[in-house]
C-alpha cells in the first residue's frame, strides 16, 4: 500500500518525541512492504521557500518542504500560504492511497482539504491536545493545568496572557507559560488576573479581550472543522481520547492505539544492577521545557536524604531555562549531559537504574516511558494527564501528586532504600509494543480504511468500461516516478513495432527526442528567464518597498502631526465655541450697557445743559453775591455800629437797672417793713408778696435779652465770614485757567456756575432755614 | 426509388434522446417509403430499450445484446442483424433533416466510395460543421482536425469532399464490406478513434470517403459516456487511441523516426512538467503493442501509404 506520512518536523533536523516516532514508523512500514512516503517541513533559506526536495532513506522517501517564513498571524499559522497546494502537488506526484497525518502544526489545515479533494483516506494520531488547544498542551501562560475544552473565552484570555508576556523582558522562551516567580509579584498579579476575566491590570481593555475572544472564536471553529473531517483519528491513552470528545470530535471516528517503541534497540541494555551501598541512579531524558517539571526534579533532589545520582540528559529552545537548569544543577551536583542522539539511548538508560517524569502538564503518552519500560527502568511519574495509563503505581513505576517535589523524593527515597522494591518494579514491567507490532496493526487499518473508501466510491459502470478503468486507475496510481520508469521500460517496444528492420546507425531516440526540442527545455529556459527577471524584479521591488517603507515612516510621522494639529484644531475649535458662546453674552451684555451709556450719555447731555445753566446761574450768584458782600459788609459794619450802640445802651441800661434796682430794693425793704410789722412783729425773716411793676423788665429777662441779641449777632458774623470763603473760592475757580477756558465761555460753565450757585444757595437757604428754627 | 436503408442506433438507453430523435428520423423515412429500417442495439446488457420502444414507437426494432460491449461492438452486431445492404450508422443525440439519406445514396453509388457522411451541425449551428476531417500531425504526433469547427464552415457548405473518415455518429456505408472487413478494431475499444481507424482503412485500401453536404443532421451532443465515468478517464482512451491509431498505420521511415522521437520527448516531458497524464496515456497505448503489431499485421498491401491518405484528405483551404 502507498502511504504518506505527514509530521510537522523530521530527523535529522527536529529529534524530538514525535519526530522520531515518525521516523521509526517509517522504516517500519516500508519493511512491512508499504511504500512510504513522508512529508515534512523544513526551514532550508537556501532553497526558495515552499520549494520541495525528496530524499531517499530506510525504504522510504521524504519529501521536504522548504518553509522559510514564518505565519504572520494565528489565522495563517492555521493554514500556512501555500502550503496546502504544494501539498496537493507531492499527493499528485506521489498518489498515496492514505495519508497518515502525526501533526498538522507548522503546516496547516489546507492540506487535509487537499487529501480530501483527491477522496484520499486521512488518518491523524493525536499526540497532543492541538484539537482541542491551540496551544497543544492544555496549560496556561501562568503554567498551570486547563481544565475547561472548548471555550473561546478562556483561550481567548490565554491568548491575551501571551501578549502580555510578549511585552515582558528577559523571560526566555515564555511560548508555553512562566513559572510563578519570573514574574514579580505585580506582574503575576497582573497575569492572574487577566487570566480570571480581568485584563485592565495588565495593561488590556474589556474591548480587547472581546476582539481576541472573537477571533479565537474562529480560529478555533476553523481548526476543529478540520479535524472533523479525519476519517480516523488515533489516541494513544483514554485521557486524551477522552478531551478531543470533550472538544467536539465524534467518539465514533476515534480509535484507542497505543505506540509501539523501537524495542530492538532497547533489549540489549544490560540490567541496572545495585548493590546495597551503591547510590541510585536516576535519570531524566527529554525536552527540557518548564512543562516538563525537571526544576521539580531538582527541588526533590535537594531534599533527598538516601544516596541518589542524578543524571539530566535533553535540551529546548528554552534557552534561558536550561542555562538556569544547567547553573543549578552544577551546584547540586547533578551530572548534567546535555542533548543525546536517538542511538545513544541505550548507552543513556544503561546509566541509571530509574528514570523521572516529574511533568506539571497533563502528559499524554511519553515515549520515554515506553522506552524506559523496555530497558527494564521502572518509570516514577506525575500522577497527572494520561501518565497513570502508562505507569502502574507500586506495579511498574511509582506516580507522586503531580507538582510536589517532597513527595517525588519520598518516592526516590523508597527506591533508593526499600530493599527489593527497584527488582519488583522491573520484574513487573508490561511487554511493551514494538514500532515493528504498531506498523503491523496500522497496515490492518490502512487496509480496511481503504477498502471501505473503496466500496463508497465505486462506480456503477457498463460492463465494457470495468476492465478499462481499473487499468487506468492503476496506472493513475502509480507515485509519477514509477509511472515514468514504466514508460521508458517499454517504449522500445513501440520502436520494435514500427522499425521493422534494425537501424544500429541511429541515434538513440531520446537524444533525438531531446535534440529536436523539449517543452520542458523550453520551460526551464523560460523559469530560468522568469527567475532572472524575477529577482531583479525583487530587488526593484526591495528598494521600491525600501523606499516606501521611509515613505510610510515619513507619512505616518506626518499623520502623527496632522493628528496632533487636528486635536489642537479640534481643541481651538472648542474653545472658540465657548469663546463666541462668551462673547456672545458679553455682547449681549455690551448692548445693555451700551443701551445704558446711552441713556447715560443722554443724561450726560441733559446734565450739561443743566450744568450749562446752572453756570449762568452761579455767574449770577457771583454777581449778587458780591453784592451780597457789599451789602453785608455795610451790614457788619452797621452791626458793629449798632453793637457798641447796644453796649452803650446796654450799659446805660444797667447802670438805670441798677439804680431801679436798688431803689426798688429800698422800697421793697420799705414796703416789707411797713407790712411785716402789723402781721408779725416778730418775724422779720418772712417774705414779702410784692405785686410786679409792668413798665419794669426784671433782671433775668433783660439778660435773656442781651444773650438773645448777642448770639443773633454771632450769627451774622458767621454768615459773613461763609460768605466771604465762598467768594473767594469762586473766584479763586475762576481764576483758574483751564476752569475759564472750559467754564467760562461754553454752556458747561455756565452750567457749572449755575449749579454751585444754586448749591450754595440751597445750603445758604438751609443755613437760614435753620438760623430762622 | 432509392434503396432502403439500415439506420443502426447503438443505445445505452436514454429515452429523452429517443424522444428528440426518432419522430423525426421516422417522419422522414416515411416520406421515403422505401421500406428503411431503424434498429437500436441495446447495449446496457439488461434488455431494458424493447419495452420501452414497444410502447412508444413499435415500429422501432430493438437487438439487445446480452451484455454491454461498447460502442463498436454494439455497431458490429447492429450490422449484422440489419435487413437493408446500406446501413446508417447513427447515435441516439443525431437529429436528422428531411432528405438526409438520398445524397448519401446517391455518393455510395461509386463502389470506389467506401463511406460517406453529412454535414454534421453541431447542436444545430449552421457555423459548426464536425464532419469535415483531416489527420494533422503536429511535432510527430498525429490528430485529428476539424475545419468546419474552426471558423471555416462558409468553405464546406457546398460541395462534395473527400474526408478523412466518416464520424461514427451519422455516416452511411455497406452492410457486407463492413462485416467482411470484422468492423471496428477492437484495439481502439471500449470508445472514440474506431471510425478513424474505418476511414483510415478504407483510404489505405484504395476507397474513398466523402463528406455530402446537401445531406444534413444535427448533433445535439450530450456526452453520454462521460456521465458515467470521470472525464479524465475518457480523455485517456481517447489519447490512447491517437497514439495506437498511428502505430496502427505510420509506414514511412521519416514518420516513424519522428513519432518515435515524439514519443520519447512527450514522456520526458510529462515527467520533467510532472504531468501525469500524458504519461498514463502512453503507459495505456504500451498495453496494447502486442494487439497493434496483430492488427497491423493484419492489414492488407497499403494503396495508399500514411502521407499520402493524409495528403488526399488535407482540408486545406482552396
Amino acid at each position: 500500500m502507498r502511504v504518506c506520512l505527514v509530521s510537522h518536523g523530521f530527523p535529522p533536523f527536529e529529534r524530538t518525541g514525535v519526530e522520531n516516532y515518525t521516523a521509526a514508523l517509517a522504516r517500519e512500514l516500508a519493511a512491512a512492504g508499504h511504500s512510504v512516503e513522508v512529508f515534512a517541513p523544513r526551514h532550508a533559506p537556501e532553497w526558495p521557500n515552499l520549494a520541495m526536495r525528496r530524499d531517499e532513506r530506510d525504504g522510504y522517501g521524504i519529501t521536504w518542504l522548504a518553509t522559510n517564513h514564518p505565519p504572520a498571524n494565528q489565522e495563517e499559522a492555521l493554514d500556512l500560504p501555500g502550503v496546502g497546494g504544494r501539498f496537493g502537488a507531492f499527493l499528485d506526484r506521489e498518489r498515496p492511497e492514505l495519508v497518515h497525518f502525526q501533526h498538522l502544526i507548522k503546516l496547516g489545515t489546507g492540506l487535509v482539504t487537499e487529501a480530501e479533494q483527491r477522496r484520499i483516506p486521512t488518518i491523524y494520531t493525536a499526540h497532543d491536545y492541538y484539537p482541542v488547544c491551540h496551544r497543544f498542551t492544555l496549560i496556561r501562560p501562568d503554567m498551570e493545568r486547563c481544565t475547561t475544552i472548548g471555550s473561546p473565552e478562556l483561550c481567548a484570555r490565554c491568548d491575551l496572557g501571551l501578549s502580555f508576556l510578549n511585552k515582558q523582558e528577559g523571560l526566555g522562551d515564555y511560548q508555553l507559560g512562566v513559572l510563578p516567580g519570573q514574574l514579580g509579584p505585580e506582574r503575576q498579579g497582573a497575569l492572574e488576573k487577566l487570566l480570571a476575566g480581568d485584563p485592565e491590570p495588565a495593561g488590556f481593555s474589556k474591548e480587547e479581550l472581546d476582539a481576541f475572544i472573537e477571533r479565537r472564536a474562529s480560529l478555533d471553529a476553523k481548526r476543529m472543522e478540520a479535524y472533523r473531517r479525519f476519517d480516523l483519528i488515533l489516541s494513544p491513552t483514554r485521557f486524551l481520547a477522552e478531551r478531543l470528545t470533550e472538544g467536539g470530535i465524534d467518539a465514533d471516528r476515534i480509535e484507542l492505539l497505543t505506540y509501539g517503541a523501537e524495542t530492538e534497540l532497547l533489549e540489549n541494555v544490560a540490567q541496572s544492577k545495585r548493590d546495597g551501598e551503591a547510590p541510585l541512579r536516576v535519570g531524566y531524558l527529554g525536552g527540557l521545557s518548564k512543562h516538563k517539571g525537571v526544576h521539580l526534579l531538582l527541588d526533590a533532589f535537594e531534599r533527598l536524604n538516601a544516596p541518589c545520582e542524578l543524571s539530566i540528559w535533553g535540551d529546548s529552545s528554552d534557552k534561558n531555562y536550561v542555562s538556569e537548569l544547567r547553573a543549578r544543577a552544577e551546584g547540586l551536583g547533578v551530572k548534567w549531559k546535555g542533548p543525546y542522539r536517538r542511538s545513544e539511548l541505550p548507552s543513556c538508560l544503561a546509566e541509571i537504574d530509574v528514570v523521572a517524569v516529574p511533568s506539571i502538564w497533563v502528559e499524554n503518552f511519553p515515549f520515554v516511558i515506553r522506552e524506559a519500560l523496555a530497558a527494564g527502568r521502572p518509570v516514577i511519574a506525575s500522577d497527572v494527564g494520561a501518565l497513570p495509563e502508562s505507569v502502574r503505581h507500586e506495579v511498574d513505576g511509582l506516580l507522586f501528586p503531580v507538582g510536589d517535589a517532597t513527595q517525588l523524593a519520598q518516592a526516590i527515597e523508597r527506591i533508593a532504600t526499600e530493599e527489593g522494591l527497584l527488582e519488583r518494579l522491573v520484574a513487573a514491567r508490561p511487554h511493551i509494543k514494538s514500532i515493528t507490532d504498531q506498523a503491523a496493526e496500522l497496515g490492518d487499518l490502512y487496509r480496511k480504511l481503504v477498502a471501505s473508501v473503496d466500496a463508497e466510491s465505486s462506480e456503477d459502470l457498463p460492463d465494457s468500461l470495468v476492465e478499462p478503468l481499473a487499468r487506468y486507475k492503476t496506472l493513475d496510481g502509480l507515485p509519477l516516478r514509477e509511472l515514468f520508469r514504466d514508460v521508458m521500460s517499454r517504449m522500445g517496444k513501440v520502436r520494435g513495432l514500427l522499425e521493422e528492420r534494425e537501424r544500429p546507425e541511429r541515434e538513440p531516440p531520446p537524444a533525438v527526442a531531446l535534440a529536436s526540442g523539449s517543452k520542458a527545455k523550453v520551460l526551464l529556459q523560460d523559469l530560468k528567464r522568469e527567475r532572472d527577471w524575477l529577482r531583479g524584479s525583487i530587488e526593484s521591488n526591495t528598494q521600491a518597498l525600501d523606499a516606501l517603507e521611509e515613505r510610510v515612516a515619513w507619512r505616518e510621522e506626518e499623520l502623527f502631526q496632522r493628528r496632533e494639529e487636528v486635536e489642537w484644531l479640534r481643541q481651538t475649535v472648542e474653545d472658540t465655541k465657548r469663546g463666541i458662546e462668551s462673547l456672545g453674552e458679553e455682547n449681549t451684555w455690551l448692548k445693555g450697557l451700551v443701551a445704558g451709556k446711552s441713556q447715560g450719555i443722554q443724561q450726560l447731555h441733559e446734565e450739561i445743559r443743566w450744568l450749562k445753566d446752572s453756570l449762568i446761574s452761579y455767574e449770577r450768584d457771583i454777581v449778587w453775591y458780591q453784592e451780597k458782600r457789599r451789602v453785608l459788609e455795610g451790614s457788619s459794619e452797621t452791626l458793629a455800629q449798632e453793637n457798641q450802640a447796644l453796649r452803650v445802651s446796654l450799659q446805660q441800661e444797667s447802670a438805670r437797672l441798677r439804680s431801679g434796682l436798688r431803689t426798688l430794693s429800698r422800697l421793697v425793704d420799705d414796703a416789707l417793713r411797713v407790712r411785716e410789722e402789723p402781721l408779725e412783729p416778730n418775724a422779720p425773716d418772712r417774705p414779702q408778696e410784692c405785686e410786679e411793676s409792668p413798665e419794669i423788665p426784671s433782671l433775668e429777662d433783660l439778660c435773656r435779652i442781651i444773650l438773645t441779641r448777642n448770639e443773633q449777632l454771632r450769627g451774622l458774623l458767621d454768615e459773613l465770614s461763609e460768605r466771604r470763603r465762598n467768594m473767594a473760592e469762586v473766584e479763586d475757580r475762576a481764576r483758574r485757567p483751564l476752569a475759564r477756558l472750559w467754564l467760562a465761555p461754553t454752556g458747561l460753565g455756565r452750567r457749572i456756575a449755575s449749579w454751585s450757585y444754586r448749591k450754595g444757595r440751597k445750603a445758604q437757604q438751609q443755613a437760614e432755614d435753620e438760623g430762622s428754627r | 426509388m432509392t434503396p432502403a436503408v439500415s439506420i443502426v442506433m447503438p443505445s445505452l438507453f436514454d429515452p429523452a434522446l429517443f424522444e428528440k430523435a426518432l419522430p423525426r428520423l421516422l417522419e422522414d423515412l416515411a416520406r421515403r417509403g422505401s421500406g428503411d429500417e431503424v434498429l437500436v442495439v441495446d447495449d446496457t446488457g439488461e434488455d431494458r430499450i424493447a419495452p420501452w420502444m414497444d410502447e412508444h414507437y413499435p415500429s422501432v426494432r430493438v437487438f439487445a445484446r446480452k451484455k454491454n460491449g461498447g460502442f463498436a461492438k454494439a455497431l458490429f452486431d447492429g450490422i449484422r442483424e440489419a435487413k437493408h445492404d446500406f446501413v446508417f450508422c447513427m447515435n441516439p443525440d443525431i437529429l436528422v433533416h428531411g432528405g438526409f439519406l438520398e445524397p448519401l445514396l446517391d455518393a455510395l453509388e461509386d463502389p470506389s466510395i467506401h463511406s460517406a457522411v453529412p454535414r454534421i451541425l453541431l447542436h444545430g449551428d449552421e457555423d459548426t460543421i464536425e464532419s469535415v476531417t483531416e489527420i494533422r500531425v503536429r511535432s510527430g504526433l498525429g490528430e485529428v482536425g476539424q475545419p468546419g469547427l474552426e471558423g471555416r464552415a462558409d468553405e464546406f457548405r457546398e460541395g462534395v469532399r473527400p474526408v478523412a473518415y466518416g464520424i461514427g455518429g451519422a455516416f452511411l456505408l455497406r452492410r457486407q464490406e463492413f462485416l467482411e472487413e470484422g468492423g471496428c478494431d477492437p484495439i481502439f475499444e471500449p470508445f472514440y478513434w474506431e471510425d478513424v481507424d474505418l476511414g483510415w482503412r478504407a483510404w489505405r485500401a484504395g476507397r474513398r470517403v466523402l463528406y455530402v453536404p446537401s445531406s444534413v443532421v444535427e448533433h445535439h451532443h450530450r456526452g453520454t459516456i462521460k456521465k458515467r465515468v470521470r472525464e479524465n478517464f475518457v480523455r485517456a482512451m481517447i489519447e490512447k487511441n491517437r497514439l495506437l491509431f498511428q502505430w496502427k498505420y505510420l509506414d514511412t521511415e521519416e514518420e516513424i523516426a519522428e513519432h518515435v522521437a515524439a514519443l520519447y520527448r512527450y514522456a520526458i516531458d510529462a515527467w520533467l512538467s510532472d504531468e501525469r497524464e500524458e504519461l498514463v496515456w502512453v503507459a495505456l497505448a504500451l498495453d496494447q503493442v502486442e494487439a497493434v503489431r496483430k492488427s497491423r499485421a493484419g492489414l492488407p498491401p497499403a494503396v495508399r501509404n500514411w502521407r499520402a491518405i493524409r495528403k488526399e484528405t488535407s482540408q486545406k483551404s482552396d
